[in-house]
C-alpha cells in the first residue's frame, strides 16, 4: 500500500494515484449519468404512449406553451454547457481565474433558466392549468389538456430539480475553486460535475422540441 | 506495518501486532460513521436480518390464517395487509439488498485484494438511504399498513385508503440505495483489481456481484420513475395511469415489471455466485466451466432485462407482445441450465467435504432445480394462461427467491462467518437447521404447485374445501421451516458470545484472495503481501495440521513471486 | 369481529367445490375445447422436468457419495472444462425450449382467435362480484352457456383490475377499467364450474367468485326464457328495487336478513337509529340511503371503519335509487 498519500490532501487512501482516483471517478459518474438517462427514459416512454394515443390533444395543448421562452432557455443552457466545459479546461491548465469565471457564468445561467421557468409556470397557473387534481377546467382548454400538462409538469419539474441540484454542485465547486483546491493534478470534481451538467442540458434538448415544437 | 510470514497462515487474534477491523475503533459512534466496507457490510447484515425477521413473522401469520378455510386468525383486511407487507418487506428490504449489500460489501474488496470499494462515502450513503427507506416502511406499518400487494398495481393502489404513499416513497429511496451500491461495485471491479487479476481471474462471486450491479444500474432507475409517477398519481391525481383521464393502467405494469423482473435476477445471481464458490471449495476441485459460468451471469443479467412482459400474459397486452416475450423468456432457461450442469460436473471426481455450507449448497441445487424447471411451465404461453396468478406461481417464485436465495445466503454466511467474525459455528446445529429448513421448505411449497394447477388463485383469504389439505401441509411446512431457520441463525449468533480468534486464515481450503488475509481481516484488508492465482486452482494450498487450516504451498508461492518479478521487469521496459 | 367472520361460513361464495370430484392429480376437470391441449403441454413439460430433475439430483447424490472425502480416497484428476459437454448441455435445452415455445405459442393463438357467430355475453367485474349481461337484455350473477357452441365474453371493469378465470376451461384474462377485453371458449361438458377473480382487488378478493353453468342447447334456451327478466318485468317500485338489489351486486356485501355481511344489513337501514363511527346517531332516511349509494364512505356506521364501498355514482339513475329506497322502506312496512 502506498504510504506517500499524506502530501496529497485530495487523494483518498485507497487509491494508488491521482490518475487512479480520477479514472474510478470518471467511470462512476458515467454510470450515474447512465442511470439518469434511464430515469428520464420512463417519462419519454410515457410521453410516446400518450402522444400516439392522443395526437390531436398534444397538438392543441402544445399551443399553450411559450416557444420564445423555451428557446431562450435552450440558449441559456447551451451557453452554460460551454462554460462548464471551459471550466474543466481552465482547471486542467491551472488557470484559476478562468475557472472561477466560467463556474460563475455556469451558475448564473442555471439561475437564469430557473427564473424563466418560474415565469412560465406562473403563467400556466394563471390560466388555471395547475398540475393533477388542482387543474381548473376552462372553456378555452381543449379536451384532456390536463393529461398533456401532467406529462409536461413531471418532465420539466424533474428536469428543474436536476438544474437546482446542479446549482448546488456548482456553488460548492465555486467555493472550492476560490479556495484554490483544483489544479492540473486534481480536477475530478469539475470534470464530473460538467459531465452531469451536459446530461441535464441534453435532456432539455430533447424536452424542448417534444413539448414546445410539435405544432 | 506488521509483517507476518505468509506461510504460517495463522491469525494472531490476541497478542502480536494484529488489529482486526472489529477492534480498530470500537463504539457505536465509530461504527455509524465508518467508511470501512466490512463494517458497512456487517451493518447491512444486521439490518437485512431484522427485515427478514419482520417479513418472516408476516409469513407465519398468513400461513396460520390459511391453515383452515374461513377465518382462522384474522380478518380479510388484516390478511391482505399481511401478505402485502410480507412481500414488500421481503423483496425491498431483504432479498434485493441481502447478499450483495451484506456479503458482497464485505467480500468484494477483499476478494480483489483492494483496501476498500471505489467510493467508500457513497457506500455509507447507500446504507443510510437503505435505512431511510426502511424508516418509511416502518411509518407505513404505523399508519394503517398497506394492502395493495407489493406490486402496487393501479388503479387499486391509487383508490385504496392505506399507506401506499409512504411505502412507495420508501421503495423509491431503497431504489437509490440499490443504484449507488451497483454503481460502486461496477467501478470497484473495473478499477480496484490487483495486478495479475484480469477479468477471467475474478472469483465467480465477483462475477455474480458484477452482473447484479449491471441490473441494479440498468433497471432500478425505471422503478424510481414508476414509483414517482405513482406517488404523483396518488397524491396529486396526476392521471398518467388513470383510465378516466386517458391514462393506461397496463402501462404501469410494464414499467413496474421492467424493473421487477430483472430484480428477480438481481436476487438470484449473487445467490448462484455464492454457490459457485462453496461447491468448488468443498469439492476441493477447480470449478467446471469457469468461463461459461461467468458469461452465463452476464447473459442472465441481459436476457433477464428483456422478459418482463411474461408477467403480463393475461393483462390484455397484445398477443404479438405476449408471443415475443414468451420466446425471450425461454432464453433465460439456457444460462440457468448451464450453471446447474457446471456445478454438477464440479462435483465429479472431487474430494467432497460435507460441512454445513456444502449442505446448504446442495440443498440450494435441489431447490433451484425445481424453481428453475417450473419456470418452463410459466414461460409456455398456453400453459401459463391457466397457471397465471395461481399458487403455482407462488410456489415457483418461492422456490427461486426463498428456496434458492435464502439457502444460498445461509451457505454464504456459514462459509464466510469465520472470515467475518473470527469464529466457526458448530456443525451439528448447522446441519440440523439445514435439514429442517429443507424438509420444511418442501412441505410448505411443493403442495402449492399442485393446488395452483388445480386452480387455487393467489392472494386469497379464503378457499374452497378441496384445497384445504394442501394449505394445511403448507402451513405445517412453514412452521418447520421457521424452526429450521431459527436454529441456523441462532447457531451463528451464539458463536459471537465466544472469544474470537484462533481461527485459521483458510479453514475450508478456498483459493480466492479473502482466504489469504487474517480472520477477521485488518482495517485495510491485507497487512501482508498477497498472491494472485487462478481463483479455483486448489493445488495452490495444502492442509497444515499445525495451523488447522490450509496454507499456500511453497511451489505456489515461488510461482507467484516469479510472476510478480516478471511483471515488474515487464513494466520497467 | 365475530360478525365479520360469519360471512364466510354461510356465504354463497365458496361452498362449492364444483369440479372437485373429477379432477386429476395436477389439473382440474377438462371441460372446454383446447383444455386437453393445455394439459398435454403441461404434462409434456412435467415429463421433461421430471427427467432432468431425477437425472441431476441422482447424479449429484451419486457424486457426493462416491467422491466424498474419506481416508484412503484420492481423487483422480479430471478436466475443468470441456467444450463438447458445454455445447451439448446448451443445445439440448435450446431444442426442448424451442418445442415448448412453439407448442405454447400455437395453442395460445388458437385460443385467441375469435370465432364468428358466437354466442355473446358481456361481463362486468366490480368489487367484489361478477355480473353477466345477456344479449336479450337481462343480467344475471351466473354465467350460463350452451354446450358445444362458442361463447365470446366481452369484459369490462367498473373499478379496479380484476381477472376472469375458469380453471375447468383453462382460460384467464384480466378485466381492465377503461378497455374491453375478450375471451371465448367452447364448453364440452354439461355441468357447473367455478369462476375465480385472480387479480387482487381488495378485501373480498377471495369472495369474488361465481359459477358458470353449461347447459344442453335446449336447456339453455329454456333458461334464457325463464330468466329473461328486466326491471320492466316488475310493476311496483319495491319489486323493482329488490330486482336491483339482486342483480346489481348489492347482495355481494349486504344481507337483508338482519345480519352483517361485509356491509350492514339493508333491511335494518330505513327508519332505524344508527350509531355512527364518529359517535353521532342518525335515523336512516331517504337522504342517508341516497348518500350511502353515491358517496358511500361519507357517513359510516359504527363497526364499519376501514371497509370501503365503491360508489355507484353513474351506475344508478335517480329513478333507480328511488326504487332501492322503496325496497329498503318496505322492510319497515311488514
Amino acid at each position: 500500500m502506498s504510504e506517500g498519500h499524506h502530501d496529497a490532501p485530495f487523494l483518498a487512501h485507497h487509491f494508488e494515484s491521482h490518475e487512479h482516483q480520477f479514472n474510478a471517478g470518471k467511470l462512476g459518474i458515467w454510470l450515474f449519468l447512465f442511470t439518469e438517462i434511464l430515469f428520464f427514459s420512463g417519462l419519454f416512454v410515457a410521453y410516446a404512449v400518450y402522444r400516439s394515443s392522443n395526437p390531436e390533444m398534444f397538438l392543441g395543448a402544445s399551443k399553450f406553451l411559450d416557444t420564445k421562452m423555451g428557446a431562450i432557455n435552450t440558449c441559456v443552457l447551451l451557453l452554460s454547457s460551454l462554460t462548464a466545459a471551459w471550466a474543466v479546461r481552465c482547471a486542467q491548465l491551472g488557470n484559476r481565474k478562468g475557472l472561477i469565471l466560467n463556474l460563475a457564468i455556469t451558475l448564473a445561467c442555471a439561475c437564469g433558466f430557473m427564473v424563466i421557468k418560474y415565469f412560465e409556470y406562473t403563467h400556466k397557473f394563471h390560466l388555471g392549468i395547475y398540475p393533477g387534481k388542482w387543474y381548473e377546467a376552462s372553456p378555452d382548454h381543449p379536451l384532456h389538456l390536463q393529461t398533456f400538462f401532467s406529462i409536461y409538469y413531471v418532465m420539466t419539474g424533474l428536469h428543474g430539480i436536476h438544474v437546482l441540484a446542479g446549482m448546488g454542485v456548482f456553488t460548492w465547486l465555486l467555493r472550492r475553486a476560490i479556495r484554490g483546491d483544483f489544479g492540473p493534478e486534481y480536477y475530478g470534481p469539475i470534470d464530473f460535475s460538467a459531465l452531469y451538467w451536459h446530461i441535464v442540458d441534453v435532456i432539455w434538448i430533447f424536452l424542448f422540441p417534444l413539448l414546445y415544437l410539435i405544432r | 506495518m506488521t509483517q507476518v510470514d505468509s506461510t504460517t497462515g495463522l491469525s494472531h487474534g490476541s497478542g502480536g501486532g494484529h488489529v482486526d477491523y472489529l477492534d480498530v475503533k470500537k463504539g457505536l459512534k465509530n461504527w455509524l460513521v465508518t467508511l470501512d466496507h466490512k463494517r458497512i457490510g456487517v451493518m447491512y447484515l444486521i439490518a437485512v436480518g431484522l427485515s427478514f425477521t419482520l417479513g418472516g413473522i408476516y409469513a407465519l401469520g398468513l400461513r396460520l390464517e390459511l391453515m383452515t378455510p374461513g377465518e382462522t386468525l384474522m380478518t380479510a383486511a388484516t390478511y391482505n395487509k399481511f401478505f402485502t407487507l410480507h412481500g414488500a418487506v421481503m423483496v425491498f428490504l431483504f432479498i434485493v439488498p441481502g447478499i450483495p449489500a451484506a456479503l458482497g460489501n464485505f467480500m468484494l474488496p477483499v476478494m480483489l485484494g483492494a483496501p476498500d470499494v471505489a467510493f467508500p462515502r457513497l457506500n455509507l450513503a447507500s446504507f443510510y438511504l437503505w435505512l431511510a427507506g426502511g424508516v418509511f416502511f416502518v411509518i407505513t406499518l404505523f399508519t394503517g399498513g398497506l394492502d395493495t400487494g407489493w406490486t402496487f398495481y393501479t388503479p387499486y393502489s391509487v383508490s385504496d385508503a392505506t399507506g401506499t404513499i409512504y411505502a412507495t416513497a420508501g421503495a423509491f429511496i431503497l431504489g437509490f440505495s440499490s443504484i449507488f451500491t451497483g454503481l460502486n461495485f461496477i467501478t470497484t471491479v473495473h478499477k480496484m483489481r490487483p495486478p495479475g487479476m484480469g477479468f477471467f481471474r475474478l472469483p465467480l462471486f465477483v462475477w455474480g456481484l458484477y452482473a447484479t450491479a449491471v441490473i441494479q444500474v440498468l433497471a432500478t432507475p425505471v422503478l424510481g420513475i414508476t414509483l414517482l409517477l405513482l406517488m404523483l398519481e396518488k397524491f396529486g391525481g396526476w392521471g398518467i395511469f388513470d383510465p378516466g383521464m386517458g391514462g393506461d393502467p397496463v402501462l404501469y405494469q410494464h414499467f413496474f415489471w421492467f424493473y421487477s423482473h430483472p430484480a428477480v435476477y438481481l436476487m438470484i445471481l449473487p445467490a448462484m455466485a455464492v454457490i459457485s464458490e462453496v461447491i468448488s471449495t468443498f469439492s476441493r476441485k477447480h470449478i467446471f466451466g469457469y468461463t461459461m459460468i461467468a458469461y452465463s451471469s452476464i447473459a442472465l443479467a441481459l436476457f433477464g432485462s428483456l422478459v418482463w412482459g411474461h408477467h403480463l400474459f393475461v393483462s390484455s397486452q397484445s398477443d404479438l407482445t405476449s408471443v415475443i416475450f414468451s420466446a425471450l423468456t425461454f432464453s433465460v432457461a439456457i444460462p440457468s441450465a448451464v450453471k446447474v450442469f457446471n456445478w454438477l460436473t464440479t462435483l465429479y471426481r472431487g474430494e467432497i467435504r460435507l460441512d454445513t455450507p456444502m449442505w446448504y449448497a446442495l440443498a440450494f441445487m435441489f431447490l433451484f432445480l425445481i424453481g428453475g424447471l417450473t419456470g418452463l411451465f410459466c414461460a409456455t404461453l398456453a400453459v401459463d394462461v391457466h397457471l397465471h396468478d395461481t399458487y403455482f406461481i407462488v410456489a415457483h417464485f418461492h422456490y427461486v427467491m426463498v428456496g434458492s436465495v435464502m439457502f444460498a445466503f445461509l451457505a454464504g454466511l456459514y462459509y464466510w462467518w469465520p472470515k467475518m467474525f473470527g469464529r466457526i459455528a458448530p456443525e451439528g446445529p448447522g446441519k440440523l437447521s439445514c435439514l429442517l429448513s429443507f424438509v420444511g421448505f418442501n412441505t410448505a411449497f411443493f403442495p402449492q404447485f399442485i393446488m395452483g394447477s388445480l386452480g387455487m388463485p393467489r392472494r386469497y383469504y379464503d378457499y374452497a374445501p378441496m384445497y384445504a389439505p394442501y394449505h394445511m401441509a403448507s402451513t405445517i411446512g412453514a412452521l418447520i421451516l421457521g424452526v429450521g431457520i431459527l436454529i441456523g441463525v441462532g447457531n451463528l449468533l451464539l458463536t459471537l458470545r465466544r472469544k474470537k480468534g484462533g481461527v485459521p486464515d483458510n479453514p475450508w481450503g478456498g483459493a480466492t484472495l479473502e482466504w489469504q488475509t487474517s480472520s477477521p481481516p485488518p482495517l485495510y484488508n491485507f497487512e501482508r503481501e498477497f498472491h494472485v492465482f487462478d481463483p479455483y486452482d486448489m493445488t495452490i494450498n495444502r492442509f497444515d495440521e499445525a495451523v488447522g487450516g490450509y496454507v499456500l504451498t511453497d511451489e505456489a508461492l515461488a510461482a507467484s513471486k516469479a510472476a510478480k518479478a516478471a511483471r515488474k521487469s515487464g513494466g520497467a521496459q | 369481529m365475530m360478525t365479520q367472520a360469519t360471512y364466510v361460513g354461510d356465504s354463497q361464495h365458496l361452498d362449492m367445490p364444483l369440479d372437485a370430484t373429477t379432477h386429476s392429480f395436477w389439473m382440474p376437470v377438462d371441460a372446454a375445447e383446447g383444455a386437453a391441449k393445455v394439459d398435454f403441454g403441461f404434462n409434456f413439460i412435467l415429463a421433461v422436468c421430471t427427467f432432468f430433475f431425477v437425472l441431476i439430483v441422482g447424479l449429484a447424490i451419486a457424486f457426493v457419495i462416491k467422491y466424498r472425502k474419506r481416508p484412503g480416497y484420492t481423487p483422480k484428476p479430471s478436466p475443468h472444462h470441456s467444450l463438447k459437454l458445454e455445447v451439448t448441455w446448451s443445445v439440448i435445452p435450446i431444442v426442448l425450449c424451442g418445442f415448448m415455445f412453439w407448442f405454447g405459442f400455437s395453442s395460445y393463438m388458437t385460443g385467441r382467435t375469435m370465432p364468428p357467430n358466437a354466442n355473446q355475453v358481456s361481463v362486468r367485474g366490480q368489487k367484489w362480484s361478477w355480473t353477466f349481461e345477456y344479449p336479450a337484455g337481462f343480467n344475471n350473477g351466473e354465467l350460463h352457456v350452451p354446450v358445444g357452441e362458442p361463447t365470446v365474453l366481452t369484459m369490462r371493469s367498473d373499478d379496479v383490475i380484476h381477472s376472469f378465470f375458469i380453471p375447468a376451461f383453462r382460460t384467464k384474462l384480466d378485466v381492465v377499467p377503461g378497455r374491453y377485453t375478450k375471451v371465448w371458449f367452447v364448453p364440452t361438458k354439461v355441468g357447473e364450474f367455478q369462476i375465480f377473480c385472480t387479480e387482487y382487488c381488495g378485501d373480498l378478493h377471495s369472495g369474488m367468485t361465481a359459477k358458470v353453468v353449461v347447459h344442453t342447447p335446449e336447456d339453455y334456451a329454456a333458461w334464457v326464457e325463464k330468466n329473461n327478466i328486466t326491471i320492466d318485468s316488475f310493476n311496483t317500485p319495491e319489486a323493482k328495487g329488490e330486482f336491483l338489489y339482486q342483480t346489481e351486486t348489492c347482495k355481494g356485501c349486504h344481507f337483508v336478513n338482519g345480519t352483517r355481511l361485509l356491509g350492514p344489513p339493508l333491511d335494518q337501514t330505513y327508519g332505524i337509529e344508527h350509531e355512527m363511527s364518529d359517535g353521532s346517531t342518525l335515523v336512516g332516511d331517504e337522504n342517508y340511503i341516497r348518500e350511502s349509494i353515491l358517496n358511500p364512505n361519507a357517513k359510516r356506521q359504527k363497526g364499519f371503519e376501514g371497509i370501503n364501498m365503491t360508489s355507484f355514482q353513474g351506475r344508478f339513475t335517480d329513478q333507480e335509487i328511488d326504487y332501492i329506497i322503496a325496497y329498503l322502506k318496505s322492510f319497515r312496512n311488514q
